[in-house]
């Protein structure tokens, strides 16, 4: 009996010390935990701008080509609101993003001037929510507001560009013609509208100072810039991230082993106390230069 | 304020589109608000309590990140099923940590909401009271009708499997009348946020956008209430039914945001909204009228969307399309209290109260300084009339953008074609709008007694309760106030009908009684007696004159252009 209790503090006491001595994969990335015991102080997620060089004609409100992307810089699963790189619109979630923009004297120049309204409401672009299978295909939590995406150590995830296709913006959204008024009866009609619809958007598009979208670039709208010369641009991404962790080892275990190896690991404060890190971030992209010309 | 704006507005007003919103929708006009833009300084009061909720805001998404993360760390850790959480909760401290996690989480999420929605309901009645926006009566004549009681909700939807959840896009919709019992202001009312507009001419998030809000969807309430004063209950609506309401409601906005620009314009301020955003406005209730009327010839009895062809379908009269109520009642100030958060409550309660004062403070500065300026424009009006009339008809702050002229809707497009093989039933005749001319304020009044001043009141509630402004009536019913009640006094009179009579009564009543009372509460009075008779207009315009009951630009006084006086 004894004996039996002693083998088995024995082997205890032999897992114990294999738990401990247990080393978790080396961490390469700039902000290896983040915030674990409240004392780091990198960021683990990056905010990324890419500009395009071509000069932008001066007076449109179709501006800037650009792209942006975050990167999770830290070894545990970075979970942020990705709303803005759908589409460019946020979801209401708490989370705020902007743009900084200097013109060529180096003076910060205000908020979009022609934000609102665009007359009437046609859309030169439009985005291709298709275009990044990553931001198509994640699934979406039930009950989160916005679009949170979990980011895998080191994931980089860029935004959905826009592409070439005027339109009518409507808060009413309608199926296509075709499937609108089916069969041969209809046919008339739906030429009428699509006819309507043509020249609507022809119309509206009319005097705008567009270019051809770039691929994997998305467009700046709303800012005017009128005088020629180099200009600056910055992001800003405002919000609340949550991290957890991403490996864990012990969990691979057989029952019960996987529970003590837990266990232990808790109880010497080898893993975060919390199973979810929530850290408020204020992000900011590397300042680009871009060019307007007359 | 110049003269030449103030002889422009009349010009305005007889020849503005506005009117022509005039709709044959089964609403009760009498339930309407008189709403106006509240003072800059009022907007600003209501747009730093907007930004003060806003972090509160932010505090609700973040705990309910938190809570539904934890909820996948639970299943992850602890199983999907009763018996595995109970087994796994005392073995593993990760699975109780998670617990713990997500329990809190629920918990914080839960105040977190009680105090945004708590926030905002007192930002409601900022608004409310700074635009004007509460209807003349709150309910209507049964007690089973619905209570205009405006309140903050988040956006609720149905999953897959039947739960009620949160809207992942709060930024979907402005507002909801939920099943014809509460209005509901969601949050894209409130916060700004740059990329959200999807259609560039819809107005920002902020205090004026929220008055449409409230406006819109009050008009729902009025058309539920006139059902309750008809029928006693609320008769499910057919198809056409909900598109000509929703026209209407669309026009209340429009003609709020004409009003609102007229407002500024008069002060000699710039307008403060766009042709095109006004015409957003236009656009979806000419739509709507027009697929009401399509419906309404071809679909009659059509009740539900699947009962009508594809092509008239609008997926926001689906059934549970505007849900937006959750699974569990919620009372935020119930959970505060549970929360021992009453300091919070007390806190925003009393900065309301501030504000309320405030504003009332520079509503009653507003209201003397528009009698002044009344008081001098009519005796200007008068010499200046004949210059304003010769300058002939201005088209106002909206002429010259083409915004007359914009390309036909598809639904006209759908009318003509259909109408090439139908012939169509005569429309709808519509009662034309009175003409009547414009009124003026009058000067505090001298000669007259007391009860012929009551008598005055009581023939003018009866006949149109708004052709008196504001401030007129405030000025006679201060002086009203204190009058002896006598029972016979009505005799003196010659009361034509038992409206006027009895109106007469109970303002006497009122007024020796030294009851405080309003122009709406003269017009609720009158409208217990009155039998029939035209509604009443919607809007008063800044000087307190009448826009609903201006003449139409075909009925214009036979005088027109070169009318001197027009009363």
């Amino acid at each position: 009996m004894l004996a039996a209790g002693l083998s088995s503090a024995l082997l205890y006491a032999g897992f114990y010390a294999f738990v401990l001595s247990h080393e978790e994969p080396a961490c390469e990335l700039p902000c290896p935990i983040p915030d674990h015991g409240g004392k780091s102080t990198c960021a683990p997620l990056s905010l990324d701008l890419q500009v395009s060089s071509r000069p932008i004609p001066s007076g449109s409100i179709y501006s800037v080509w650009h792209q942006i992307s975050f990167q999770n810089q830290s070894c545990s699963n970075i979970e942020a609101d990705v709303s803005v790189l759908l589409d460019g619109r946020s979801r209401l979630s708490g989370s705020e993003f902007s743009y900084l923009i200097w013109d060529p004297d180096g003076k910060p120049i205000a908020g979009p001037k022609d934000r609102l309204p665009f007359e009437p409401s046609v859309e030169p672009y439009r985005y291709d929510t298709n275009g990044n299978p990553y931001l198509r295909e994640f699934p979406q939590r039930p009950g989160a507001v916005g679009f949170w995406y979990a980011l895998r150590p080191g994931e980089r995830l860029d935004g959905n560009s826009v592409r070439f296709d005027p339109h009518m913006e409507d808060d009413h959204p309608r199926d296509d013609r075709d499937a609108e008024l089916p069969g041969s009866a209809y046919s008339r009609l739906r030429a009428d509208l699509k006819a309507a619809d043509k020249k609507r958007v022809t119309d509206g598009i009319t005097g705008m100072r567009l270019l051809d979208p770039l691929p994997g670039y998305r467009v700046l709208e709303g800012w005017r810039f009128e005088s020629a010369g180099r200009y600056r641009i910055q992001l800003i991404y405002e919000g609340s991230i949550f991290a957890s962790r991403h490996t864990a080892w012990e969990k691979r275990l057989p029952f019960p082993l996987n529970i003590l190896a837990e266990n232990i690991l808790i109880a010497n404060a080898r893993i975060p106390p919390s199973g979810i890190i929530e850290k408020k971030v204020r992000l900011k992209s590397p300042t680009r230069e871009f060019t307007v010309a007359r | 304020m110049t003269r030449r704006p103030l002889l422009c507005f009349w010009a305005l007003l007889a020849v503005s589109p506005a009117r022509s919103s005039w709709t044959t929708a089964p609403v009760d006009w009498e339930y309407l608000p008189t709403p106006r833009r509240a003072a800059k300084a009022d907007r600003d009061r209501i747009q730093n309590r907007i930004d003060a909720a806003r972090p509160l805001y932010k505090e609700f998404i973040n705990a309910n990140q938190i809570k539904v993360i934890s909820e996948g760390m639970v299943s992850e850790n602890c199983g999907t099923s009763a018996f595995q959480r109970f087994v796994w909760e005392y073995l593993s401290t990760s699975c109780r940590r998670d617990l713990t996690t997500w329990n809190d989480a629920k918990r914080d999420a839960r105040i977190a909401e009680a105090k945004t929605t708590y926030a905002i309901n007192q930002i409601l009645q900022l608004e409310v009271k700074a635009y004007n926006l509460a209807p003349i009566s709150s309910q209507g004549i049964m007690s089973t009708s619905p209570r205009w009681n405006p309140a903050f909700s988040f956006v609720w939807e149905t999953d897959s499997s039947g739960r009620k959840r949160l809207a992942a896009d709060q930024g979907a919709d402005y507002g909801v009348f939920q099943q014809g019992r509460q209005i509901l202001i969601f949050p894209r009312s409130f916060f700004k946020d740059v990329a959200n507009l999807t259609d560039k001419a819809q107005v920002e998030p902020g205090a004026d956008r929220l008055a449409l809000s409230l406006l819109h969807e009050t008009v729902h309430f009025a058309a539920t209430t006139k059902a309750f004063d008809d029928h006693g209950f609320r008769p499910v609506r057919r198809a056409y039914e909900k598109r000509e309401e929703e026209a209407a409601a669309n026009e209340a906005e429009a003609d709020l945001l004409e009003l609102m620009n007229r407002d500024e314009t008069i002060n000699g301020q710039q307008a403060p909204f766009t042709p095109a955003q006004i015409e957003h406005f236009r656009k979806k209730a000419r739509d709507y009228r027009t697929q009401a009327k399509l419906i309404r010839d071809r679909f009659p009895d059509a009740v539900y969307e699947t009962q009508l062809p594809s092509v008239y379908r609008h997926r926001e009269f689906a059934k549970g399309a505007h849900e937006s109520s959750r699974e569990e009642p919620f009372d935020a100030i119930e959970v505060l209290r549970e929360a021992a958060e009453d300091a919070f409550m007390r806190a925003q309660t009393d900065e309301t109260n501030r504000v309320l004062e405030e504003i009332q403070q520079s509503q009653e500065r507003m209201r003397q300084r528009n009698a002044q300026e009344t008081t001098r424009s009519n005796s200007t009006r008068r010499g200046y009339g004949s210059e304003s009339a010769r300058s002939g008809p201005t088209r106002g702050p909206m002429s010259g953008n083409g915004i007359y002229d914009i390309p036909f809707s598809d639904l006209e497009i759908i009318e003509r074609a259909h109408s090439s093989a139908v012939s169509k039933q005569a429309a709808s005749a519509r009662p034309a709008p009175t003409p009547t001319a414009p009124a003026t304020a009058r000067a505090v009044p001298q000669g007259p007694t007391r009860h012929q001043e009551l008598a005055r009141l009581a023939r003018i509630a009866c006949r149109d309760p708004y052709s008196i402004s504001e401030d007129e009536f405030d000025r006679v019913w201060r002086f009203v106030r204190g009058a002896v009640s006598k029972t016979d006094e009505w005799k003196t009179f010659g009361f034509s009908d038992a409206c006027e009579r009895e109106t007469f009564n109970e303002l006497l009543k009122g007024a020796s009684a030294r009851e405080n009372y309003s122009r709406s509460v003269m017009a609720s009075i009158a409208r217990r007696f009155r039998t029939n008779g035209p509604p009443p207009p919607i809007y008063t315009p800044p000087s307190g004159g009448n826009n609903r009951t201006e003449p139409e630009p075909a009925q214009l006084p036979p005088c027109w252009p070169n009318c001197v006086h027009w009363n």
